[in-house]
């Protein structure tokens, strides 16, 4: 049984062949003079034509054997041009995917499996090269209405007042017995607790960002990561175990804000203090960055946190980053771009702790 | 932009709906060079004036698919002309070869159509004796996707008396079903006429015909069911039933293939 199968048409056999007897015994009728042109039949093929028209056009193909022709045969390229291009698509597709994953495993191969032997001399001038660059930060401009953006804002203003530079003294007393040379180009592992007070000054302006904006998913993961942060140096600091008791399990803001100023009062007179700061400082002016707001950065600031880390031994790449950063500030120029800049090096410097 | 860029632009656009047409029509390496010469020709002579005359109110390619069509429709018809041997005998031979060779109607559905006009009436069988006369030829517009209900019919010369008196009973029945259906196609409406055409004929999907038709699906449907249960109700009236509408459209199945 032949079976015409669209939507709604089932029709069997005897149907079809009713219909195109039927279809057959339709008189062509003599050549019209009236006929649509052939724009006025390409619209009636794009549905374009308004109602009237395309009423009148319906009437004339009923009769017209040669427009009811020139339809068919039309109608009959568009469709093969659909199904050639559908088939098309097809093929890209049935290829493509087998092709980009081949060539992802080729990529993933040359770059990850093979690995080039590092050289063996690191000098100053190399040692960027090997350092991990993070990727490209691009700031967005976000909504005014984002609460995130707005208490980064507020508090980079606030922070403004109470970390070096506009006249106020860098709150750390560095000890002769860790003053030393700029030689070392990162980090080793006998000196973890600048990393973890970097991290801690850090993870602070997160808290207290997350709190103003009363993100209370965001400031309840961040105090577990600062509780977390803490954890190794909690016997070396008394005060702070009731407050690394009850960091993570408080639910109150305010248990927060407590925590973040315990933490502060801990790291008083301590010679990591001031990684604490510049870890407060950088992730501050990041979110500055990022939300373009140029009032944060002071070039006193940056002189400041510079001469301390070099006297305390700061890996000699977060010293050129700040140097870069001041040379930025000193241009007098803060576009997008150079936000763009400023949030990368400050990014690059929270990767190197 | 002016027309010879729209030309340069879409010259794949067009040699692919040229493809289309010569292969949708069966159409040799020769006759296609020869129709991809001609709409070429077409669209460029007179400086363009085929495209020149777009107006932008439909797309451009749909625009170029009907011209190509039409081009394409025109280039058949003007090559069809009846044959010296037609012309000798007559009239009444030139609209029977022309009814049979090229709109491909039966020698019984022709005799039917030449019996509106008293000066071109003619009886089957000496319509059977003329056409044997004419030298058969092939219909230019050769569907090829189903070729075999498509090859030329050749009259059957002298048949038996048997199968002669079993073919008059059921002529007289077709001629009934023609007279009959010849009465529903003229009472239809335009709209009705192209939906069963395009539905019957182009094999077109109703929901496509809908969207040209600028009605809905199910309202299509509707009207083709009715359309095809007036013509089963009329035929019961003329008293052919359905065992017969089978046997008459086995029948003509059979002369087809």
């Amino acid at each position: 049984m032949i079976e015409k199968n669209d939507k709604f048409v089932r029709l069997n056999g005897q149907d079809m062949t009713l219909g195109g007897l039927l279809a057959r015994e339709i008189p062509g009728g003599p050549n019209m003079t009236d006929c649509p042109t052939i724009e006025t039949l390409s619209e009636f093929i794009e549905g374009k034509l308004a109602h009237d028209a395309r009423e009148s056009v319906v009437a004339h193909l009923g009769d017209c054997e040669l427009c009811y022709s020139t339809l068919a045969e039309s109608l009959a390229i568009r469709e093969e041009l659909n199904n050639r291009s559908r088939e098309r698509i097809k093929k890209r597709f049935f290829y493509s995917i087998p092709a980009g994953l081949a060539a992802a495993a080729v990529l993933f191969i040359v770059f990850k499996v093979w690995q080039p032997a590092p050289e063996r001399s690191v000098t100053p001038e190399n040692a960027l090269a090997y350092r991990k660059v993070p990727a490209e930060i691009k700031p967005q401009p976000k909504p005014k209405s984002d609460p995130v953006v707005a208490a980064a804002r507020s508090f980079a203003g606030e922070l403004a007042n109470r970390l070096p530079g506009n006249g106020a003294v860098l709150p750390v007393r560095i000890t002769g017995d860790h003053v030393k040379t700029q030689t070392s180009y990162g980090f080793s592992s006998i000196v973890p607790l600048e990393k973890a007070a970097f991290r801690i000054g850090a993870c602070l302006v997160d808290l207290e960002v997350s709190l103003k904006a009363k993100d209370r998913k965001k400031t309840e993961a961040f105090a577990k990561k600062l509780t977390e942060l803490l954890k190794p140096i909690e016997s070396s600091y008394g005060p702070l175990s009731p407050v690394i008791a009850s960091g993570d399990a408080g639910k109150k803001a305010s248990r927060y804000e407590g925590f973040s100023s315990a933490v502060e009062a801990l790291f008083k007179n301590r010679k990591e203090s001031v990684y604490m700061n510049f870890g407060s400082w950088v992730e501050a002016s990041r979110l500055a960055a990022e939300a373009y707001n140029s009032a944060f950065f002071q070039p006193a600031d940056i002189k400041g946190f510079k001469k301390e880390l070099e006297q305390s031994g700061a890996p000699i790449g977060t010293l050129r980053n700040l140097q870069q950063f001041d040379s930025i500030l000193s241009s007098g120029r803060i576009q997008t771009d150079e936000f763009t800049a400023i949030a990368r090096l400050l990014a690059d410097i929270k990767e190197m702790y | 932009m002016d027309a010879a860029e729209y030309y340069k632009d879409h010259l794949k656009q067009i040699n692919e709906a040229i493809s289309i047409i010569c292969r949708k029509h069966g159409m040799a390496y020769d006759e296609e060079k020869d129709f991809a010469q001609h709409v070429h020709l077409q669209l460029i002579e007179n400086d363009y004036k085929k495209l020149r005359s777009f107006k932008g109110s439909s797309s451009l390619k749909t625009y170029l698919y009907t011209v190509i069509s039409r081009i394409f429709i025109d280039q058949v018809r003007a090559k069809w002309h009846p044959s010296t041997a037609a012309k000798r005998m007559g009239a009444t031979a030139v609209e029977l070869e022309k009814l049979v060779y090229r709109n491909q109607y039966a020698v019984y559905e022709a005799c039917q159509i030449l019996a509106g006009s008293p000066s071109t009436a003619i009886e089957e069988n000496a319509a059977h004796a003329m056409l044997a006369k004419l030298q058969v030829r092939t219909p230019r517009l050769i569907r090829v996707d189903d070729p075999e209900t498509h090859l030329p019919s050749f009259p059957d010369p002298a048949p038996n008396p048997e199968k002669r008196i079993t073919q008059k009973q059921l002529q007289q029945k077709k001629q009934t079903i023609v007279a009959l259906v010849g009465e529903i196609t003229r009472s239809l409406p335009g709209e009705d006429k192209l939906l069963i055409k395009l539905l019957f004929i182009s094999n077109r999907k109703i929901s496509e015909i809908a969207r040209l038709l600028g009605k809905e699906d199910r309202m299509l449907y509707k009207r083709t069911q009715a359309i095809l249960r007036n013509m089963r109700a009329a035929m019961a009236d003329a008293g052919i039933g359905e065992g017969d509408v089978r046997e008459i459209l086995d029948g003509m199945s059979e002369c087809d293939d």
